[in-house]
């Protein structure tokens, strides 16, 4: 079976784990992102805006109430890059 | 969590750890339950005080709804700082509310221009009904559904009245159907607030 | 706090990340063969009952609609086989299952209070609003304009029968139907081969 090369960009644990959670929300907050994978702010900021270069997210800051806000959401790119992530992971476990 | 490149096989056990962790949040404080649930009891039992004629009402008290709407969108606000993520679930609910809510004014508006009397109240429970069940049963939360059901089975019973107690039959449902749950709700939010808490 | 680890075999994280896939890509295939099928079998009853009522005089032309609840049985059935072979489970279709449901129970609660109340007068703008809520709902869900322009002509529909006399409020059905579940039914058909 022919292997599929896996994109570089989500074969990272906290990017894959910030994408995991995106894939099953409409949209997240950054202390969610962070609770959830127990990343510190800094390296959590590092890969998301990875992830933004990438045009995988969007983000958007936003103020409630004078309480700063990051809001984070997956793109049909984004969407599209992990299933093809996925589909990649199955040839390699014979699935 | 480390930077480090993961196998195939720790790839996998990670993404459905993450969508399993996503999918169990959720944060529902019961407060428009019970918002809601209070204003129709009190509308509808001070419309039969009105209609039984124990004490004139200076205005219909049905305009209590419009202060409860603003209050609504008043909490909508300030607790959106606090949802940390918005989920397919919240959607789902804001659509069947929708609805609910576009068919209430639509059955209260053209039944006052048609004049149709206290058939009004039977559809209404029936109406109270639709998004309770499934509101239920999107978040298999059984108060809800249970409150759903006992709506309808007012609306059946109120068949049997049709007079002006039916309006403490639509009080009932609304306590049964949004307050006793809300209050469920409300206290399992603390209780969440405090493990939280606990945990760190 | 450690993470807690769930036990899952590969296979069943799998489906749980390809649901979530579909969820997210909010791709949801809809056939539009059911729409059709009550869209056409209800216009056959308004039309038959209107006629029946307003040329021939036949006050039995009502038996007509018990035409739906053999469809409906078949449609049980039709259903409850095709579950059996459908491996993913969409949390949009579980919804949209939700919304029929509780729909077919807002008819039988309706037509009960009908028969108590003896409303009339009010019964066929009621059932247009129940028609109403699940199109407009599934609409939504699907993301398929057709469906929402659907419910909503349905309950504009319904204020107007308010003021139309009895006989031929049964045409205003008759065209909410078309409008709801018999257009949109022939679109989806399309989008559905064009798709597959």
């Amino acid at each position: 079976m022919q292997f599929k090369e896996l994109d570089p960009i989500l074969h990272s644990q906290l990017r894959l784990a910030v994408m995991s959670l995106l894939i099953s929300v409409k949209e997240a907050e950054f202390s969610f992102l962070k609770e959830q994978t127990n990343a510190t702010s800094g390296n959590l900021s590092v890969q998301i805006s990875k992830l933004k270069e990438a045009g995988y997210i969007d983000i958007t800051k936003q103020f409630n109430n004078n309480y700063p806000q990051t809001i984070c959401k997956i793109t049909p790119a984004g969407i599209e890059a992990f299933e093809n992530y996925v589909k990649a992971l199955q040839t390699y476990m014979n699935l | 969590m480390e930077q480090q490149i993961l196998s195939e096989k720790e790839s996998l056990v990670l993404i459905s750890n993450m969508i399993s962790k996503a999918k169990n949040y959720y944060y529902e404080s019961g407060l428009s339950a019970l918002l809601w649930g209070f204003t129709n009891l009190i509308c509808f039992t001070l419309a039969y005080f009105d209609a039984v004629k124990w004490f004139a009402f200076p205005f219909n008290p049905f305009y209590l709804m419009g202060i409860t709407f603003i209050l609504q969108i008043y909490f909508d606000r300030k607790e959106k700082i606090f949802r940390k993520a918005v989920t397919y679930k919240d959607e789902a609910h804001t659509y069947v509310w929708t609805a609910f809510a576009i068919s209430v004014l639509i059955l209260t508006i053209g039944g006052g221009i048609a004049n149709i009397g206290y058939i009004v109240l039977p559809v209404l429970l029936l109406l109270f009904g639709i998004p309770t069940f499934i509101s239920g049963c999107i978040s298999r939360f059984r108060p809800f559904i249970l409150g759903g059901i006992a709506c309808w089975i007012l609306c059946i019973i109120s068949l049997f009245y049709q007079t002006y107690t039916t309006y403490l039959l639509v009080a009932l449902g609304a306590g049964l159907a949004w307050i006793i749950p809300g209050f469920i709700l409300r206290k399992r939010f603390y209780k969440n607030i405090a493990n939280q808490h606990n945990a760190v | 706090m450690p993470n807690a680890e769930i036990k899952m075999t590969e296979k069943e994280s799998l489906e749980l990340i390809t649901s979530m896939i579909n969820q997210a890509k909010e791709k949801v295939s809809e056939s539009g063969t059911l729409y059709l099928l009550w869209g056409w079998l209800i216009l056959f009853c308004c039309i038959v009952q209107f006629v029946g009522l307003t040329f021939f005089n036949y006050p039995n032309v009502y038996w007509v609609w018990t035409l739906t609840w053999v469809v409906l049985i078949i449609q049980a059935f039709y259903l409850l086989n095709k579950r059996k072979r459908r491996r993913v489970k969409t949390y949009m279709r579980e919804l949209n299952g939700y919304i029929w449901l509780v729909f077919f129970i807002s008819l039988m609660l309706l037509f009960f209070i009908n028969w108590h109340f003896n409303a009339y007068k009010i019964f066929n703008p009621l059932l247009l609003v129940l028609y109403g809520m699940p199109t407009f709902l599934s609409g939504i869900i699907l993301k398929f304009r057709p469906l929402i322009i659907g419910g909503i002509c349905c309950w504009i529909l319904a204020v107007v029968a308010v003021f139309i006399p009895l006989d031929y409020q049964v045409l205003l059905i008759a065209v909410a139907i078309v409008s709801a579940w018999i257009i949109p039914g022939y679109i989806l058909k399309k989008n559905f081969k064009k798709e597959n």
